[in-house]
């Protein structure tokens, strides 16, 4: 498992030193370690929650505006064309915004993930040092003492084969997790990657009165608009559960016939506590040694959960749960003795609505960089949204306003 | 949940608890139960909690072995939910005694390998066996 390299007190975890030779990109080095941002992550996910959030405003605006537009009833087949097309549109747009929607859940409980890891990578180091070893910038550990005879000198060489071995597992696991990560967000946008709005002839005449008239409209891009966030949320768990909060839930509901196993009443209840619980998860592959068993993820604080999956057509599934220093794994089986877990409220709340006048639709910046290696997120993955029509552009014809529309349009 | 009364020290004088504890307890929980080996081994690390990991791992290796060597467990796979059962690994023992080295040994700081990935359930005679235990329990007591 080890090298020592050179001079006699040096020692470099294998993996590390193959992985440099190889071209250093699976395995970060120190400075890598020590700058690890995951920021770009958490800003993509804000952004795109945003996004998605001013889609569905946007394109549901439009929509009311064609059943009624200025408030007076539009017939005809021109106004049944346009009423198609805009429901067609919402209707789409609500699925690109669902998608959005999930890769932003991937990239915010990456960036957890991540930024756990890098903690872990960097405790290694610390510890490394405070105990008298130099950390070198390919992860080699040196013992900073000479001297004391034969045996010191091998207690110090043990303790540096631990040291590098520590660190270069803990690294790794950061390396391991970054592409995990860019991969999962590959996969979560690659349906955005095509088009979305099939343009269609549309006889979108406006209505016979004087009140008003229907235009299409330009898309315009506008400047990301950064998402607050949640005091007290540092990490941007937007609500998710850690342990303790998993064991509040948990310890509330009735006990089965063993210790470890809770019950909770209907397959619903089971779903619903799955679904709390594993929304920071990052999901581990094969976590029951075959995806068709069923899931499993690991949430930042080291607590595991998983989903097993029925056999038969009698059976229910099943929750495991893992709590980071507790006595046993618990489950939770589904049986009409069972309580119903008391989730308690999301701590984020709700979506706002889309902004109005003056409020430029947002299109998911391109996100690079990050972690080593070229960035989490490999160029052309990103969604490319539509861009939505500028509510507030004074240019624009508004339906029911009362204006005329510009002749040349 | 956090400390069933069955998961107490094993040993309430003190003194650490006898390997032949530790197998009997093993024993007694997996009675209508498939248990993974992530809850053996917290168990393990909660009754054997002065102990360095190490010494937990082949404390817990040493109990299934016997198990297995008694024909009281089988190891493998699990199957389904509420409707669960292990699929034994069917391969000889040492093959077994080996994988299970390979996995919480060898791998023991990459719980995806192992924790939920490998599952232990009695064997009709170990059903037996751990009713015996339960029945002699419930005598003494």
């Amino acid at each position: 498992m080890m090298t020592r390299r050179g001079a006699s007190r040096r020692w470099v975890s294998r993996s590390r030193s193959e992985v440099a030779g190889a071209g250093g990109t699976a395995t970060p080095s120190l400075s890598q370690i020590v700058n690890w941002d995951v920021k770009h992550l958490e800003q993509a996910a804000s952004d795109w929650t945003m996004t998605a959030t001013q889609w569905e405003g946007h394109f549901g605006t439009l929509h009311r505006a064609t059943m009624s537009p200025g408030g007076s009833a539009w017939d005809g087949a021109g106004a049944d064309a346009a009423q198609e097309r805009s429901f067609a549109d919402l209707v789409n747009v609500r699925g690109i915004a669902d998608t959005l929607r999930e890769a932003a859940a991937i990239a915010r409980r990456g960036a957890d993930e991540l930024h756990y890891l890098q903690r872990n990578a960097m405790s290694a180091v610390a510890e490394a040092e405070e105990a008298g070893f130099s950390v070198g910038e390919d992860l080699s550990v040196t013992s900073r003492q000479t001297g004391g005879g034969p045996l010191a000198e091998a207690q110090r060489a043990s303790l540096a084969e631990y040291h590098a071995m520590n660190i270069g597992a803990r690294a790794a696991e950061l390396g391991t997790a970054d592409n995990t990560v860019a991969a999962t967000i590959s996969a979560a946008t690659a349906p955005l990657s095509g088009p979305h709005f099939v343009e269609a002839a549309i006889d979108a005449r406006p209505p016979h009165n004087t009140n008003g008239s229907i235009q299409a409209v330009d898309f315009k891009e506008g400047p990301p608009i950064p998402d607050p966030g949640l005091p007290g949320d540092s990490v941007g768990n937007g609500g998710g559960p850690t342990a303790t909060d998993i064991k509040g839930v948990i310890d509330k509901l009735p006990e089965g016939n063993k210790p470890w196993i809770r019950e909770v009443r209907t397959p619903q209840d089971l779903e619903n506590l799955w679904k709390w619980m594993r929304q920071n998860g990052m999901d581990v592959p094969n976590g029951y040694g075959d995806p068709t068993k069923g899931s499993v993820v690991t949430l930042p604080d080291g607590t595991r959960v998983g989903q097993r999956v029925a056999a038969g057509s009698n059976g229910q599934p099943v929750l495991d749960i893992k709590l980071p220093g507790e006595n046993g794994d618990v489950k939770v089986h589904v049986n009409p003795r069972g309580g119903i877990p008391e989730i308690p409220p999301a701590v984020r709340p709700p979506a706002v609505e889309a902004p109005t006048r003056g409020t430029a639709p947002v299109e998911a910046p391109p996100v690079r960089g990050g972690g080593f290696g070229g960035g989490v997120i490999p160029d052309g993955t990103l969604p490319r949204p539509v861009h939505l029509p500028e509510a507030g552009d004074p240019d624009l014809p508004v339906i029911g306003d009362g204006i005329p529309d510009r002749p040349d349009g | 949940m956090t400390q069933p009364p069955s998961h107490a020290p094993l040993d309430d004088s003190g003194s650490p608890p006898a390997e032949n504890a530790l197998r009997n307890q093993l024993l007694r929980d997996l009675v209508g139960e498939c248990l993974s080996l992530s809850h053996l081994d917290s168990v393990v690390a909660y009754v054997y909690s002065d102990n360095a990991d190490t010494v937990r791992q082949a404390r817990l290796m040493a109990s299934i072995g016997s198990l297995l060597t008694d024909g009281l467990i089988v190891v493998g796979d699990i199957v389904g939910g509420s409707d669960e059962r292990v699929e034994p690994w069917n391969v000889p023992l040492d093959e077994v005694m080996g994988r299970l080295h390979e996995r919480y040994v060898v791998h023991h700081d990459s719980w995806e390998v192992w924790g939920w990935t490998t599952w232990v359930a009695l064997t009709e005679s170990g059903q037996q066996a751990a009713e015996d235990l339960q029945r002699q329990q419930a005598t003494d007591e």
